[in-house]
């Protein structure tokens, strides 16, 4: 399965105008909310908010990637949201967090979907996914960043 | 150029596993190392480090914010480190690592490490599973046999006398210990071709060699029937997803026992029964004028493998005969302290001069 597959346009916020991650979370759980990913909002925000207590999701280089395996959440999902300003998400270099993947994996998330999910994680990892998502304009053009560079690594 | 393994794992094994592993991959790139990143997340482990991988590496990483068995890297520098530092920065990582990966364990501990694992290299296929089998009898044959030794000591006959403490020993070396011998033979032989659904068929069909009377032999021929069974029965028994789940408790087990256990007793029983007579037979015809001989073939036997499969044969025979096992072993033992005395000044040169 393909990151780009588990994403689409209506998941994608461009320029949020948040202050705290809270707010990230939230706007981004709402999106998996209404399109019924995640069954019950408050649970869910509730174990994304466990699992940063065990260890920040503020990877470095600006990203964040919170998230959780609920009872909260139907089927797996994916929420991106580039924020305005920078976000204090207590990153592991101290970086303030400007791009966020919320992630929701069910309990019994099965093995094909944690894959496309580690492929995310891959992708994050190098400067030109990055530099594309900050540069992209428009929601269609963040998939088309995913896909290219998703497909260059499948390569 | 340095040749690098890793293993990252983090907890929930989604996210921090995969950065981890690309960043020092991309760090490696960076500074012109080779590397090869296990990645141990939740949908199992993947990229998985071979033993070559490992003899190859100059150093071993760590990232990892759960608890890595490193028992497999002993010898190595091993470098330990989080996850969260990895992802941060993979290139510094890498760079501290060929700087400060210290070896754990002693020096010599990890020679032997080689040593065995050269030697666990040249044992394959079914010498190796032979040889797993065996290795699970010896703690059985030496508490069974001392056991019974022990009895032994309150007069040969001892036994014989209801209640007494040399019944209750002979019970529990003769009666208990070595009628496990055969089954725990037959089942990791099995375990070890076909990993744990051999180990029931293998258990069962060594229990039924003994009842037959097809003692060591018929084990040996139940083990491998059953470990290369179930490896057959895994790949062509294909079930709907919804029923794998019965694969290992339900049919698995099932179904192997059934042909295994039928094959034993109506095919192979028969034949390696007589097999295993014929040999009893021939080497106690011995045990009359020609004891001597007898004691020198057994001790042949015994040393000729030391511990394989030729010295369990003899074994088996000798158990019910043991004294002359007892002298063979002592043979065996005596001579090589002997030998390694005698010719400790040139062994010590032939050490030096292996490859």
């Amino acid at each position: 399965m393909r990151v780009s597959e588990l994403l689409s346009e209506d998941r994608i916020l461009l320029d949020l105008d948040a202050s705290t991650k809270e707010e990230v979370w939230y706007a981004m759980a709402s999106v998996l909310y209404e399109a019924g990913v995640v069954t019950d909002l408050e649970a869910y925000l509730k174990d994304v908010e466990a699992r940063e207590k065990m260890g920040t999701t503020g990877v470095g280089h600006g990203v964040a990637i919170p998230h959780a395996k609920s009872s909260a959440v139907k089927s797996p999902g994916l929420a991106m949201a580039r924020t305005k300003k920078g976000i204090d998400v207590s990153s592991l270099d101290g970086s303030l967090a400007d791009i966020f993947f919320l992630i929701a994996a069910p309990l019994d998330a099965d093995k094909v979907y944690l894959q496309a999910l580690s492929k995310l994680a891959r992708l994050l990892m190098h400067d030109s996914f990055r530099d594309g998502l900050r540069s992209a304009g428009e929601s269609k053009e963040i998939l088309r960043v995913i896909a290219s560079l998703e497909e260059e690594m499948d390569k | 150029m340095s040749k690098i393994v890793a293993v990252t794992a983090c907890p929930t094994g989604i996210a921090h596993t995969y950065m981890a592993a690309e960043s020092l991959k991309v760090g490696a790139q960076k500074l012109g190392h080779e590397i090869k990143v296990e990645t141990m997340g939740s949908s199992g482990v993947e990229n998985q480090l071979t033993e070559g991988d490992i003899a190859q590496a100059d150093i071993v990483i760590i990232a990892a914010d759960t608890n890595v068995d490193t028992s497999r890297f002993a010898g190595k520098p091993i470098y330990s480190t989080s996850t969260g530092m990895a992802i941060k920065d993979g290139a510094a990582v890498i760079k501290e690592a060929l700087k400060s990966a210290t070896v754990t364990a002693e020096r010599y501990i990890s020679e032997t490490k080689e040593i065995s694992a050269r030697r666990s290299a040249q044992r394959t296929g079914v010498y190796k599973h032979l040889m797993t089998g065996v290795s699970h009898i010896i703690p059985i044959v030496v508490a069974g046999g001392i056991c019974i030794a022990l009895s032994f000591a309150f007069g040969i006959h001892a036994a014989e006398e209801e209640g007494s403490l040399a019944a209750a020993l002979m019970q529990i070396g003769g009666g208990a210990a070595f009628t496990l011998m055969v089954p725990v033979l037959a089942g990791y032989i099995a375990y070890s071709i076909a990993d744990r659904p051999g180990l029931a068929p293998g258990l069962i069909g060594g229990m039924l060699a003994n009842q037959i009377g097809a003692g060591f032999l018929g084990g040996l021929a139940a083990g491998f029937i059953a470990g290369y069974l179930v490896l057959w029965l895994k790949k062509s028994i294909k079930l709907p997803k919804s029923l794998e789940g019965l694969m290992p408790v339900l049919v698995l087990p099932l179904f192997s026992t059934l042909i295994v256990g039928l094959l034993m007793v109506y095919v192979i029983g028969t034949p390696v029964k007589s097999a295993m007579d014929w040999l009893t037979e021939g080497l106690k015809s011995m045990s009359g004028a020609n004891a001597a001989i007898l004691g020198l073939l057994l001790g042949a036997m015994m040393a000729l493998d030391m511990g394989g499969p030729v010295n369990k044969a003899a074994y088996t025979f000798a158990v019910g005969n043991l004294g002359f096992y007892v002298i063979a072993i002592l043979v065996g033992t005596i001579t090589t302290a002997l030998l390694v005395t005698i010719l400790k000044p040139s062994l010590a040169q032939a050490k030096t001069n292996m490859p």
